[in-house]
């Protein structure tokens, strides 16, 4: 028996647990009171990590064509036919998409393994959502160097979510729920397109399109400081004085305005994965002046390249219009299921049209349902790396033969015969500013707000035992098809 | 007597209770989320009677007050016939464990044997649900009446 902290991966805050095991079993699940994200409690998703590693939807053993086989043979035809399609075909006849529950490591073995067996610039790592985009949009606002800590949305004064935070990090509602009954200042206001959890506890709910709300915000901020502006803010004021507000918003915004800015600390919370939002909500706390501060809940818990300098070449969506096109042959996918994960776009046909498909995933999903060979891998509590900053260790063996990213990668790359050296963590920092935005693009499109999310995740749904964290998509639920 | 507390100024309807519970309780759903006149949600959970329907009701003695006195329910004597189903006013016993099982709350007795909180409101995420003597918290007087012993903070029903 041997009891071990591990860090929940069900969302970016990273709460902790405690597991006991014994042997390749999780004996007992208990909260961590000493955890200082988490403060000993955990939410829905949270909880159901125990069921995650007895699920009945797990893959044990490696398959050809829906047969199972030995991890022997699928290596050796693996690299096989990998390597006949490379030199067939030539550079970029290859790719490979990693699941965003990766470690960094992993992702810089990726980062070597794609252009020295693979022959290729075809590599990503994929989320439903767009939690890129919007991490990126927010790197690119200076909103990096404006990161509210745990403790700063606990003590800030002004609370202002964007979007939909408690329900995807339930949480992060004890700091500011906590802030509001402690610290009498302070106010909750919330901007979303509908009624929802967070806006519940809001003192002033502005419900208009995210984007739309923040540059009504904006615009009321612009004009209480008139006078020592920059150009860029000069800018944004002339284009938004024109701009079509109705009455009702531009009075829910300059309540809003006035307290964020009046407040000595502030935070706004973007729960949202919409990335002009993000850039807009990191213009905001650069108006909102000294003292405010962002941070960004997302769905997906580890972000791997985020902060370490992943350098993004092709995405996913990229990939499959090559694979459609004729110009990509084969493809590698580890843990992401494209399938589900991308309703606009036309995957079967992509898929239809490679000569190769490998699917690694922990569960059988819709992409391993059409993959040639289907490898098991290991998920996040049966493997070591670092995440979200922190090196984690593994709490449990991989059941049967699952292995992780890493291990199936180096084996692939033995298979055809290469070894590998793992790529140089580069840090990379991106430099982007404000001041360099296309202001008109911004308002423009930001008074329009086009964005529909992709994928958004739901609730727990526990009645009939079926995978925990499900995901639905905006479709079902506009269809009435209940969450 | 410690009792289960919920401040209804602060329940986001996270259903993390209701998750902690099931995996506590080998996958029985004990407590469920309900809405209320749909402004607020609410977790039906065992109030914990001072005199208990479903302990009247219980034709083989199945539901007994135990030596702590928390209303529990017999493995071995239960025979499933539902009775305490249909006499808890509060719908907060389960009938859809099985054949002859009702899922009963317990306030998480063998957490508590073993020094732990009940797992509810160890979990609940924004601290909305509370675990203490009745006494304490009247005492506090923040809290009002809300349908047997389960009490929510009365500032909710001003706004």
């Amino acid at each position: 028996m041997a009891k071990q902290k591990g860090i929940c991966q069900m969302c970016t805050l990273g709460c902790g647990f405690i597991a006991e095991t014994a042997g390749a079993e999780l004996v007992d699940f208990e909260f961590d009171p000493d955890d200082p994200n988490g403060q000993g409690t955990l939410c829905a998703k949270g909880n159901c990590i125990p069921e995650l590693l007895t699920h009945p939807k797990r893959l044990i053993a490696p398959m050809r064509n829906g047969k199972a086989i030995r991890w022997e043979e699928a290596l050796r035809a693996i690299g096989l036919a990998l390597t006949q399609i490379r030199d067939n075909n030539g550079t970029d006849a290859l790719g490979l998409v990693l699941s965003g529950d990766a470690t960094c490591e992993e992702v810089a073995l990726a980062q070597a393994f794609v252009p020295a067996c693979l022959k290729s610039r075809n590599l990503d790592v994929f989320f439903p959502t767009n939690d890129y985009e919007v991490l990126d949009a927010l790197a690119h606002a200076n909103g990096k160097t404006r990161r509210a800590s745990l403790q700063n949305i606990r003590d800030a004064n002004c609370v202002v979510t964007v979007g939909d935070p408690f329900a995807t990090c339930p949480v992060i509602s004890r700091r500011v729920l906590d802030a509001r009954h402690e610290i009498r200042a302070n106010s909750i206001n919330c901007i979303a397109d509908a009624p929802n959890m967070t806006s519940r506890f809001a003192d002033t709910f502005l419900q208009t399109a995210e984007s739309r709300g923040l540059l009504a915000v904006i615009k009321c901020i612009l004009d209480m400081t008139e006078g020592n502006t920059s150009t860029w803010q000069k800018e944004m004021k002339r284009l938004l004085d024109k701009a079509p507000f109705e009455p009702k918003e531009t009075a829910s915004a300059a309540r809003i305005a006035d307290r964020f800015v009046k407040a000595k600390t502030g935070a706004v919370l973007l729960g949202t994965s919409n990335p002009l939002a993000a850039k807009l909500a990191a213009a905001l706390v650069r108006i909102g002046g000294e003292g405010k501060a962002i941070h960004a809940l997302l769905d997906y818990g580890n972000s791997p390249f985020i902060y370490e300098g992943f350098q993004r070449t092709t995405s996913t969506r990229q990939i499959l219009e090559y694979a459609v096109a004729g110009k990509l042959k084969g493809l590698v996918v580890l843990g992401a299921d494209i399938l589900a994960g991308c309703p606009d776009v036309n995957v079967k046909e992509a898929f239809g049209k490679l000569d190769l498909l490998i699917a690694a995933a922990p569960f059988r999903n819709q992409t391993t349902e059409m993959a040639h060979f289907v490898l098991p891998s290991a998920i996040w509590q049966e493997k070591s790396g670092t995440v979200m900053g922190r090196y984690v260790g593994a709490l449990l063996p991989p059941p049967g033969g699952a292995k992780s990213y890493s291990d199936i990668m180096m084996y692939i790359a033995g298979a055809m015969g290469i070894r590998l050296q793992p790529a140089d963590w580069v840090r990379v920092e991106r430099t982007g500013r404000l001041e360099d935005e296309d202001v008109g693009a911004l308002v423009e499109k930001g008074l329009r707000d086009d964005f529909i999310p992709q994928v958004r995740s739901t609730a727990t749904r526990f009645s009939d035992g079926s995978i925990t964290n499900n995901v639905s998509w905006r479709k079902a639920i506009e269809g009435g098809i209940q969450r | 007597m410690k009792k289960l507390f919920l401040d209804l100024d602060r329940c986001i309807g996270a259903r993390a209770c209701v998750a902690a519970c099931y995996r506590t309780h080998q996958n029985s759903p004990i407590v469920e989320m309900g809405d209320v006149v749909d402004a607020a949600l609410l977790p039906e959970m065992c109030r914990q009677c001072e005199n208990p329907a479903c302990l009247a009701a219980c034709p083989k003695d199945a539901i007994f007050r135990d030596d702590k006195g928390i209303v529990r329910r017999s493995n071995s004597r239960c025979i499933g016939c539902k009775s305490c189903v249909y006499a808890c006013p509060f719908g907060a016993i389960a009938d859809v464990l099985g054949t002859y099982m009702i899922a009963k709350c317990d306030m998480c007795a063998d957490r508590q044997a073993r020094g732990l909180i009940p797992a509810c409101v160890a979990s609940c995420p924004s601290g909305a649900l509370r675990f203490d003597e009745i006494e304490g918290v009247r005492a506090e007087k923040k809290y009002v009446l809300l349908g047997g012993h389960m009490m929510g903070r009365h500032p909710y029903f001003r706004r």
